[in-house]
């Protein structure tokens, strides 16, 4: 599981930014980035993101890879708007007795969001490529997210690790015993398999709960985790960094409100 | 209707209701969140009151099961496959409010990490998911298979009130999403809405067959979900 790990995908500079400071700037900006309206811009934040993700040393082949998880909600709805926005039309296609006309409005209509969404999509990627998912909760954990929500989340991710070994040994199990699944979900052996694996995974989970909770309890666990201690300061330069990205963010805004209007009228 | 079908047709090739950035307005994403927000809050006093607050581990290893559980593909029908939400699985085994909690908990790990679902519409999703998902499967389950019961033997009424639960938490859910794009003047509701409920109510199917063989496989070993709550067996 990579994303446990250690070490974020990417080393470099950007890795030693203080956490907070990423999460809160990247946060703003990709906040900012889907209010957007002016699609000229949004490309130019597109590409400001796509180059700074490239110079940073995130390969086109990892940006792809996370593409494909908001294909099939993201890709489908950008498939789809075309076609059912009412408008003139723009080509038809024919699939056998039926007709599809995509719109011109409907094709605007499914550019903004798609451009919204890939360049939040950039935004999201450039600070999960150059955090770990700890450094991250570390630093919600500082910016005043619920503890008990953070706690929840420290204690998953420890413990997906845990629990996916245990699928994986029954998946093997299954394997040896010459188990091979079904096409249809009417394949009855196929999902009483599946059925009974869930629940054993869950019964074993729950005892494994039990388990840690009484560990940590000997332990004594008292609901808190303590911090590392070295997290207070906040360094120069990555405050500086953190309101350079804000700045461009806000920057991105007053041009998309019709910012350079304003600045031709103070002349 | 051509559109509908149209609309059908494109949502087939595999939905999931995770929505990313760029498809809700500004105020439909706040308000979402804004009202995750405060449930999730509530949802976090209620498990307090239920559950220990020094129990919060065992959430974790549940959650932890739950993201296993949502990894497993399942056949749907001529070698494609499909997986589970989990948000009825959840509410029966563990309760509403854990419920919420593990699965918006599981949401928000996805949304950083994989970045499956966007950031502004995590509120959105955790509303979709964790908290309508987990309530409708919950206001059906318990009085259903307690009717159930009444009527015939002990095993079936509990594989059938999971599959209604989990079917209709899931055509529930989509239907939400549907309402949250049509608020963002994103798709009109009377395309989404028919589209969305029509292919979960065909997912929906997947889910409820499988929550149901869970249910029904963790029902036969005689667990019961009353030994997470306060003064059962392993409280203290």
């Amino acid at each position: 599981m990579s994303f446990l790990e250690k070490l974020p995908t990417v080393g470099g500079w950007i890795t030693t930014v203080e956490p907070r400071v990423k999460v809160v700037a990247i946060f703003i900006f990709v906040m900012i980035a889907t209010t957007l309206h002016n699609k000229t811009i949004l490309g130019a934040a597109f590409l400001l993101l796509l180059g700074s993700s490239l110079v940073v040393g995130i390969s086109l082949v990892y940006i792809l890879k996370r593409v494909v998880f908001i294909l099939p909600f993201g890709g489908l709805m950008l498939l789809l708007l075309p076609f059912v926005t009412p408008g003139d039309p723009l080509f038809t296609l024919h699939l056998g007795r039926l007709e599809l006309a995509a719109t011109y409005e409907g094709w605007e209509a499914a550019l903004l969001p798609g451009l919204r969404m890939i360049t939040a999509f950039l935004g999201m990627v450039l600070l999960a490529a150059t955090t770990t998912l700890p450094e991250i909760l570390h630093a919600l954990k500082h910016l005043k997210v619920p503890r008990i929500l953070i706690v929840l989340m420290e204690f998953t991710v420890r413990y997906l690790v845990v629990v996916l070994d245990e699928l994986s040994r029954m998946q093997t199990a299954k394997k040896a015993r010459a188990f091979a699944a079904g096409k249809n979900l009417w394949h009855w052996h196929t999902i009483k398999t599946l059925g009974s694996t869930l629940a054993i995974l869950f019964l074993r989970s729950y005892d494994r709960a039990e388990r840690v909770y009484l560990a940590m309890l000997a332990r004594g666990y008292d609901g808190n985790l303590p911090c590392c201690g070295h997290c207070q300061n906040l360094k120069k330069d990555d405050l500086c960094w953190g309101v350079g990205v804000i700045t461009m963010a806000g920057v991105f805004k007053f041009f998309d409100m019709g910012g350079q209007q304003w600045i031709s009228l103070l002349k | 209707m051509d559109r509908g079908l149209v609309a059908a047709f494109l949502f087939l090739g595999g939905v999931f209701m995770h929505i990313p950035d760029g498809f809700l307005e500004a105020k439909t994403w706040l308000t979402t969140a804004a009202v995750s927000t405060g449930i999730l809050g509530y949802s976090v006093m209620k498990t307090k009151q239920e559950l220990n607050d020094r129990q919060i581990p065992k959430l974790g290893v549940m959650a932890a099961f739950i993201f296993a559980a949502q990894m497993i593909n399942f056949p749907v029908v001529g070698g494609t496959s499909g997986h589970l939400l989990g948000a009825a699985l959840a509410t029966i085994l563990l309760g509403p409010w854990s419920a919420s909690l593990v699965l918006a908990t599981v949401l928000i790990i996805q949304c950083l990490v994989f970045q499956d679902g966007g950031l502004t519409a995590l509120g959105a999703n955790i509303l979709n998911m964790a908290i309508i998902g987990t309530f409708v499967a919950q206001v059906v389950y318990r009085p259903l298979s307690k009717l159930l019961s009444k009527l015939t033997s002990r095993k079936w009424p509990v594989a059938l009130a999971s599959f209604i639960a989990s079917w209709l938490s899931v055509v529930v859910a989509s239907g939400a999403a549907a309402v949250e794009l049509a608020l963002s003047n994103r798709i009109p509701l009377e395309v989404g809405l028919p589209a969305m409920l029509g292919v979960h109510a065909l997912i929906g199917i997947g889910e409820g067959v499988i929550t149901a063989a869970v249910v029904l496989a963790v029902w036969q070993v005689g667990f019961s979900p009353s030994r997470l709550e306060k003064g059962g067996a392993y409280s203290e």
